[in-house]
């Protein structure tokens, strides 16, 4: 039995996307952001969380996608604080669709005859529903996110 | 052993004070004989031996005993106070301050050698011991024979580590005599396995006399000596006559079994007084002052909830909770507050040191020590002070001799003060030397390319002197290890700017020169001005404010790519902070605000109003981000970005 990773599967440009569960913290809809002057272009800007700070990533900008127009109906992934080294951090996507348990077999690394200009962020391409098909089958990118927040600290700096 | 642990960061904490106390004394004493610091020092260095020879320091110990040993010849007048004596006075403090160090850091200070210093002292000691040998004998057969002491010591009841003290006194009483009995016994005491009441009774046998001993046993944290059946009228009673006259009024009839002599009475009163300081880890306050940030903005959203459904109850209730809050939040601020003589003590050493090593003589001068400031703010600006303060004697003052010869006094004076204006304090260094010459930095600034030849003469003075803030700039054509490094007085900027403060510097050549510094009391709540920019909102804080005007548009001409506007006969620079806010139409409200100590506009759409917000760092992922002081919360639950003024352009 090889090892299996819980993962929140979620949607941004049409595309699956997955993180691993216990970075987040919780999911929201969307809530008035508030865009900070000079501030990296990756960075949506800010919104109170019930009374806490919480810095806004836009993925899109990070993984060379369209940029997110509309922000209506979209939902924040929320992160632990201890993500992001003791700040609040949230992440925009399109959607969330459901938690996934991938197995280890299923996963496809970056770097093993693929390649992308974001594959630092990618922890491998998992492939979902090949053995079961009532689910919909196709791929999912599993973001790094803790490699992907460090990187940005280390911009920031 | 967290134990362990605990005793170390005590000794540290209590041994730095003793060792500032000693230095500040040793300064005392160079400027002239004094027996009062000489007492202050004495009683320092003898505790700062009891305790360091308690926890085991025995290098640190050594040290201070021959130290004492030094102090004691200078008490009683045996030796008189030189400046080699005071330097090597100040070379041992210096390594007690070492080991201080090392033992924090969690040493034994054994790796460190005072030997040589020692050496130094004992030979000090012994010249004088010889000279005056019959002197001293003199006065020791002054002292009485063997006399018994029945003490009872109590320790103050506030005090974490009862038996710990109880502990040091007896060893302190051993290095005078000998302990004939003590109830608990100094077994039962390091054992810890009796209670320790606090209060402990002592049969003692002692040549010392009496004031000795009472001074032993009196440590820190004491809370009163008692001399049980011995009465001996004390000679140096009369020395105290009104303090122990009103004591003594209070104390009759009210004084229990023992006999209480009037004078221990006195110490006893202030002892009392130290009690009421608590001594609360600093990360403590932090965390409650947290709460208090979010209590604030809690309250004020619950206000603007309790506004839209108006119930007459819930709004006097809610009013009376934010008075609490506001009460709370002010005495926060309060406790935060630390007097400036906390970092300004280390200073005359500094001055003396630079002074002593450039040949200069220079009068120090600090007021308004007491004035107070937030200890995030105090914490940031013991630096860059320090740097300011030696750049004053080692760049700003000459030399006694060219003094003399542009006809000012020998002395060169240096002036620290401090004060409130505003809302902000203000800390000023000014010093009477040779100004800056404006020529020399041209040429400086010339020579590393800052400006063209051609333009120089046209830079007026301030711009002028902004060059001395550039990285890297230094007009000292010797570079000693005191100053002229470089790493200077840009440093010296961009750390008080990050306290949210302002540099200013005006100097006359020849007179002269005063570095200004502004800061905020405190950091955390400050007093913003709410405006709408291109419909975003900001705060900007209203210690950088000015006023706010209505300008008439005709007003504003452009001078090249930048603007300006004729506000009541003064010519401002307009900044439209298009790059923060975006492109917009220029509106008529003008905020006035001082940008690097000159007034300009920034244009606003709207002034929404002032209040006191708390502002929060900008979160280490988006970085720092120019222009952006902070981020706050204010009432109604929007996040809004704080302006720094300092750096919006």
């Amino acid at each position: 039995m090889s090892t299996t990773f819980d993962l929140v599967e979620f949607e941004l440009s049409g595309e699956r996307y997955a993180l691993d569960i216990y970075l987040a913290r919780e999911i929201v809809e969307m809530m008035p952001i508030t865009p900070i002057p000079r501030a990296p272009s990756y960075i949506s800007g800010i919104m109170n969380l019930r009374g806490e700070i919480t810095s806004i990533i836009s993925l899109n900008y990070l993984l060379s996608l369209p940029p997110d127009d509309d922000l209506e109906n979209r939902k924040i992934i929320v992160l632990t604080t201890e993500t992001a080294g003791g700040s609040n951090v949230g992440i925009i996507v399109d959607d969330v669709h459901s938690v996934i348990q991938v197995s280890e077999d299923d996963v496809e690394h970056v770097g093993e005859g693929i390649s992308s200009d974001v594959s630092n962020f990618v922890k491998g391409i998992i492939k979902v529903g090949c053995d079961d098909a009532e689910k919909k089958q196709g791929l999912v990118i599993w973001i790094d996110m803790l490699h992907l927040l460090k990187d940005l600290e280390n911009r920031a700096s | 052993m967290s134990d362990d642990d605990g005793y170390r960061k005590l000794f540290v904490a209590e041994s730095r004070e003793n060792h500032e106390n000693v230095v500040r004394n040793l300064l005392v004493l160079e400027e002239g004989s004094d027996d009062e610091a000489i007492a202050e020092i004495f009683r320092s260095a003898h505790t700062l031996k009891g305790m360091s020879a308690s926890m085991g320091f025995h290098e640190m110990e050594h040290l201070c005993h021959s130290m004492e040993d030094v102090f004691d010849l200078i008490r009683n007048g045996h030796t008189a106070v030189e400046q080699d004596l005071i330097d090597v006075l100040l070379a041992g403090t210096d390594v007690i301050e070492e080991m201080l160090d090392d033992i924090e850091g969690g040493g034994d200070c054994s790796s460190i050698s005072s030997s040589h210093l020692v050496a130094d002292l004992e030979k000090y000691a012994s010249e004088t011991t010889e000279e005056s040998a019959e002197v001293s004998d003199a006065s020791e057969s002054c002292e009485s024979a063997p006399d018994s002491f029945k003490l009872t010591i109590t320790v103050d009841k506030t005090c974490a580590m009862k038996d710990i003290r109880a502990l040091l006194v007896l060893q302190n009483l051993e290095s005078l005599g000998t302990i004939v009995s003590s109830t608990p016994t100094k077994e039962d005491l390091e054992d810890g396995t009796v209670p320790f009441s606090g209060e402990m009774e002592v049969e003692f046998v002692s040549d010392a006399g009496m004031d000795a001993v009472r001074s032993a046993a009196l440590g820190t944290e004491i809370a009163s000596v008692c001399f049980a059946g011995e009465v001996q009228p004390e000679p140096d009673e009369p020395d105290t006559p009104a303090e122990s006259d009103t004591v003594s009024v209070k104390s009759s009839g009210l004084s229990p079994a023992a006999t209480v002599t009037k004078v221990e009475r006195t110490e006893k009163s202030e002892k009392v007084r130290e009690v009421k300081n608590l001594r609360v880890d600093i990360t403590r306050l932090d965390q409650m002052m947290n709460l208090v940030e979010d209590l604030v903005i809690n309250g004020g959203r619950l206000k603007q909830i309790a506004g839209m459904y108006k119930i007459k109850e819930m709004d006097e209730s809610l009013s009376m909770v934010s008075r609490s809050v506001s009460d709370l939040q002010n005495l926060m601020m309060n406790i935060r507050m630390i007097p400036l003589n906390q970092i300004f003590n280390r200073f005359p050493r500094v001055v003396r040191d630079v002074a002593h090593h450039d040949g200069k003589e220079v009068e120090f001068t600090m007021l308004g020590g007491d004035t107070e400031l937030d200890r995030s703010v105090m914490d940031g600006l013991s630096d860059p002070l320090l740097h300011l303060i030696r750049n004053g004697v080692n760049h700003g003052l000459e030399t006694p001799d060219e003094r003399e010869a542009s006809g000012k006094p020998r002395k060169g004076t240096l002036t620290l003060s401090a004060w409130r204006e505003q809302g902000n304090v203000i800390i000023e260094l000014s010093e009477d030397g040779k100004g800056i010459n404006r020529n020399q930095i041209l040429k400086k600034a010339i020579e590393r390319g800052l400006v063209q030849e051609e333009g120089a003469a046209t830079l007026t003075d301030q711009e002028v002197i902004d060059f001395l803030f550039q990285p890297g700039f230094s007009t000292a054509e010797e570079i000693t290890d005191i100053s002229g490094r470089g790493v200077g007085l840009d440093v010296v900027k961009s750390t008080i700017e990050s306290l949210n403060g302002s540099i200013k510097v005006q100097t006359e050549l020849g007179k002269g020169s005063r570095f200004t510094l502004t800061l905020p009391p405190t950091m955390a709540i400050v007093d913003v001005m709410m405006v709408r920019i291109n419909d975003r909102r900001c705060a900007i804080p209203i210690n950088g404010v000015v006023e706010v005007a209505k300008a008439n548009l005709d007003n504003i001409h452009k001078v090249g790519t930048s603007e300006v506007i004729m506000l009541r006969d003064e010519v401002l620079q307009i900044f439209r902070l298009n790059e923060m806010f975006g492109e917009r139409p220029v509106s008529e409200i003008m905020v006035v605000v001082l940008y690097k100590g000159n007034k300009c506009c920034i244009p606003v759409d709207v002034v929404e109003g002032q209040q006191e917000v708390v502002v929060k760092p900008v979160s280490s992922v988006i970085g720092n981000c120019r222009g952006v002081g902070g981020i706050t919360i204010p009432g109604d639950g929007a996040v809004v970005p704080v302006l720094d003024v300092n750096t919006m352009v």
